[in-house]
């Protein structure tokens, strides 16, 4: 291999990976529910791409999120077979988030989070896919593998959800306090 | 036709095909109602996108306890002469892409667990951390191979239920099992790219895959050392601050401006120089650097004129021929014990982003110093604010500290914000308790995030405005910094008769709450107005340093009705002008020009006088309308800079301090070590450590700026 294919081929890998990385990461996390594990998925996701011949923007995104979902759903199929092992404890207990950082968000952002996670698991994959990765209809659809039609119907009827309880937030969150 | 909310909400994705979309924008523009529905529906949508982009913060990238247990040793595998240190955390990755390049080498491997072991990292942590290597591993399904998963198998089932058959030989190893296997690889085969454990398959991609590791390690080695300081992240907000540049005497004889007592600012730069950031400009008001510090000024003898007036003149320092005036007050002292009675309401912000150690906790820290220094004349109301607002404690009388204590040290953190709630319930219990001849007072506990209520920032300001308008005072405390509001708390506090402190820790919040409390608590004096006149025969041009948003026009001064800042007991205000004397080179300054008027003459000079200029000062009485004024004039005798007293020193120092740290043009030959000279050359006392905190700072931010210029222009 000579030096300027890998010039030319680190480029655009560097490219994709600062800007596909981060909500790459925020997708994995929702699904495996590990910051460790998660990054080994979107590394994993990444290597596969450098290893492949270089792909146009508008495939390479549902491609990458298509990967790094399977590569997350392969990996929630082995955690479930390593459990009985009982060795997860330990690890889990190191993955919270830090208080500074954690403090550091906004309240807003934390009762929509909390809102958000009251919604079906598929409403809450397409929510993120679409407001998080900012993908279009088509491309959540090849990512998840369902029809564009669908992917607007799923949407609808989230925001529909998310509005209502973000409409009677004052109520839930104003309970007297202790 | 009835238009649906899905249609706006694929409208708003972008999502709409261009007929209908070309359709309904001509129905938006005639129809509120439905572009109120449009507004509310992108409302929400922001706040689903905020939410998600900020969700970073709640997780952190890496589980710390894998970083600390195994220990990495530098690889170099990489192309492009960089040497990058492989990061724990991607041996995981590092270790599947070699399961799918070459698995009869991690079969291998496997099948000889103790060369790997003896090779590899053997610490008894390492090895609990890690469960032993799972069944024979199998190249897991490639994204050629994928299933694509129907409704039926969503996630949350994947997670909970038994694996389906197919796929239970064709998961991948967990990352975290084969790190034990790579590390081992990696430590045996040290950057020999002629392996003869993996063979040729595994040399020739080994570059591709370096790669992509070099990459991907570069990402999280970046997110590592930037751990917080991603500006895009962080919620801070503090308004721009243009410095006031020089002015002609001849166009602008006067000179016009509120006073400000406040010193958050200072407390603001200090917790961020503490963290080695360099503050935000905007976060430096230098008037407030100034007014932190306790000058020693003479007193007033009695009650009746509550105000001293100091001027002095002095050499810049910085910038030869030019000046520098100090402009300073000193308020009446009323002895804590005979203050008159007060009526506080502490209103604590109790929700979820006051959550951590520099917040809640600290408030009820500051506010036990304040408790003890309370008795029996004063009366005291909790209340605390998140989703809504709750009466935690009554008026209760002063002297029941153990009461007050428990009910500030009951609260926790959690929920939303509704300030504006909290804010009209503090202010309606201090209006029913109101004491005519006492100190009435709403002491305000937040992060200034307000966003349940009332969060637009000028319906806020409109309110307490209003507020402010039955008598009562109030005190801004600032805690926490991340979600920090700066401006919007620094201009309620501006407009609701208040002052603004940041309490950033427990020293501060002994300043504040007991050795300054009669100033943060007892107003001596409100709407208090500076003017000062200059003498164009003795002076060019001058700038006043800070009180950017502090300015009045002329005509203000003698306007009644113009709010400006309150004054407490004993508090003390110093401005400082820089002074271009007549006849002196002007082209430092960079001042601008005005063709001369065509139809008027200048004004003349009245008569020869040896006044430099002559401070004007209004104030009212605390239960007052009618505004009194006192005047003071300056003659022109220059004290070298070296004579002058340490007072003045400081407030140079602090001034400089603010001109450095905002990186402000046009301060001649101010630097850091001509800062740092200037304070190590005050002698006298430091009372309250306030001055070595000063030096500290000082040395602080130039380091900073020294080290990473490249923060220079934050």
């Amino acid at each position: 291999m000579n030096h300027d294919s890998e010039e030319k081929s680190s480029g655009w890998v560097d490219d994709a990976v600062r800007r596909h990385g981060p909500p790459l990461t925020c997708y994995a996390r929702s699904i495996v529910h590990r910051s460790d594990c998660a990054s080994d998925c979107v590394q994993d996701t990444f290597i596969r791409m450098a290893q492949r011949p270089r792909k146009p923007d508008d495939i390479l995104r549902p491609w990458l999120f298509r990967v790094c979902r399977n590569r997350c759903l392969d990996w929630l199929r082995k955690e479930k077979r390593m459990k009985p092992l009982g060795t997860h404890e330990a690890i889990l207990k190191d993955d919270t988030s830090t208080p500074d950082k954690a403090a550091e968000v906004s309240d807003s952002t934390r009762a929509v989070l909390a809102l958000i996670d009251e919604l079906s698991p598929t409403q809450r994959e397409v929510m993120r896919l679409k407001y998080q990765a900012g993908m279009s209809y088509q491309e959540i659809a090849t990512v998840t593998g369902r029809s564009v039609n669908h992917i607007g119907v799923i949407l609808h009827e989230s925001m529909q959800a998310l509005r209502q309880s973000i409409r009677r937030q004052s109520d839930l969150l104003g309970a007297p306090l202790r | 036709m009835n238009i649906s909310e899905d249609t706006l909400i694929d409208y708003i994705n972008g999502e709409l095909p261009p007929s209908e979309m070309e359709a309904l924008e001509k129905r938006l523009s005639s129809d509120p109602d439905l572009r109120a529905e449009l507004e509310e529906l992108r409302a929400t949508t922001n706040l689903i996108e905020q939410a998600f982009a900020e969700e970073k913060n709640l997780v952190p990238a890496a589980s710390p306890a894998k970083t600390a247990t195994i220990p990495a040793s530098p690889i170099r595998l990489l192309p492009r002469g960089l040497r990058w240190t492989l990061h724990p955390i991607m041996l995981g990755g590092l270790a599947a892409c070699v399961v799918f390049l070459s698995v009869p080498v991690l079969i291998w491997i496997y099948q000889n667990p103790g060369k790997t072991r003896s090779t590899g990292d053997s610490s008894p942590e390492t090895q609990r951390m890690f469960p032993p290597p799972p069944a024979p591993l199998k190249p897991s399904a490639d994204e050629e191979t994928v299933v694509l998963f129907d409704e039926t198998n969503h996630l949350d089932a994947m997670a909970k239920s038994e694996a389906p058959a197919g796929f239970a030989t064709m998961g991948s190893p967990s990352p975290s099992s084969i790190s034990v296997l790579s590390l081992g690889l990696l430590s045996a085969e040290g950057d020999s790219s002629s392996s003869t454990l993996a063979g040729t398959r595994i040399n020739s991609s080994l570059k591709d895959v370096g790669d992509a590791i070099a990459v991907v390690t570069r990402e999280f080695i970046m997110e590592q050392e930037n751990e917080g300081e991603q500006p895009e992240f962080r919620t801070d907000a503090f308004d721009s601050i243009t410095p006031n540049p020089f002015k002609r005497v001849e166009q602008h004889p006067l000179s016009t401006f509120s006073i400000d007592v406040d010193t958050a600012s200072y407390s603001v730069v200090r917790e961020h120089l503490n963290r080695w950031k360099f503050p935000p400009s905007g976060a430096v008001r230098t008037e407030e650097l100034i007014n932190y510090f306790p000058y020693d000024y003479p007193k007033p003898e009695s009650k009746e004129t509550p105000f001293k007036v100091i001027a002095d003149i002095t050499d810049a320092p910085w910038q030869q021929e030019h000046r520098l005036v100090r402009v300073g007050i000193q308020g009446y002292e009323i002895p804590w014990e005979n203050r008159p009675a007060s009526n506080l309401v502490f209103l604590i912000d109790s929700s979820g982003s006051m959550n951590g150690p520099n917040r809640l906790p600290l408030v009820k820290k500051a506010l036990d110093h304040l408790i003890t220094r309370l008795d029996e004349r004063d009366r005291v109301a909790v209340v605390t604010y998140s989703g809504s607002s709750r009466v935690v404690l009554p008026p209760t009388t002063g002297n029941n500290r153990e009461t007050i204590r428990f009910a500030v040290n009951s609260l926790q953190s959690g929920g939303s914000t509704q300030g504006s709630a909290g804010i009209l319930e503090a202010y309606r219990l201090a209006k029913e308790g109101f004491l005519p001849d006492g100190n009435n007072r709403v002491i305000l506990c937040t992060d200034g995030d307000f966003n349940l209520g009332v969060t637009n920032r000028s319906e806020l300001v409109d309110l307490i405005q209003k507020e402010a308008k039955s008598g009562v005072f109030i005190s801004i405390m600032g805690f926490g910094m991340g979600n920090y509001k700066d401006g919007t708390l620094e201009e309620l506090s501006n407009k609701g008769n208040g002052n603004y402190a940041y309490i950033d820790t427990d020293r501060e919040a002994i300043k504040v709450f007991s050795e300054q409390i009669a100033g943060t608590l007892i107003t001596i004096a409100k709407d208090v107005k500076i003017q000062v006149e200059f003498n164009p025969t003795l002076v060019d041009a001058y700038r006043l340093i800070g009180y950017e948003n502090r300015l009045l026009a002329p005509e203000d001064f003698n306007d009644d009705k113009k709010d400006a800042g309150e004054i407490g007991a004993g508090a003390r205000v110093t401005a400082l002008y820089e002074v271009i004397p007549a006849g002196a080179d002007t082209e430092a300054a960079d001042l601008p020009s005005v063709d001369p008027l065509k139809y008027q003459k200048p004004a003349q000079p009245t008569e020869s006088s040896d006044e430099l200029l002559t401070v004007k000062i209004r104030y009212k009485d605390p239960n007052d309308t009618k505004s009194r004024l006192i005047e003071h004039p300056l003659r022109n005798q220059v004290v070298p800079f070296e004579k002058t007293d340490d007072n003045l020193r400081l407030a140079v120092s602090a001034a400089g301090f603010g001109i450095l740290l905002r990186s402000e043009s046009g301060s001649g030959s101010l630097d850091w070590t001509m800062l740092s000279e200037i304070v190590h050359s005050i002698q006298s006392k430091d009372e309250g450590g306030h001055r070595a905190d000063l030096i500290q700072l000082i040395e602080k931010a130039s380091m900073i700026r020294y080290n990473k210029p490249q923060q220079a222009h934050d």
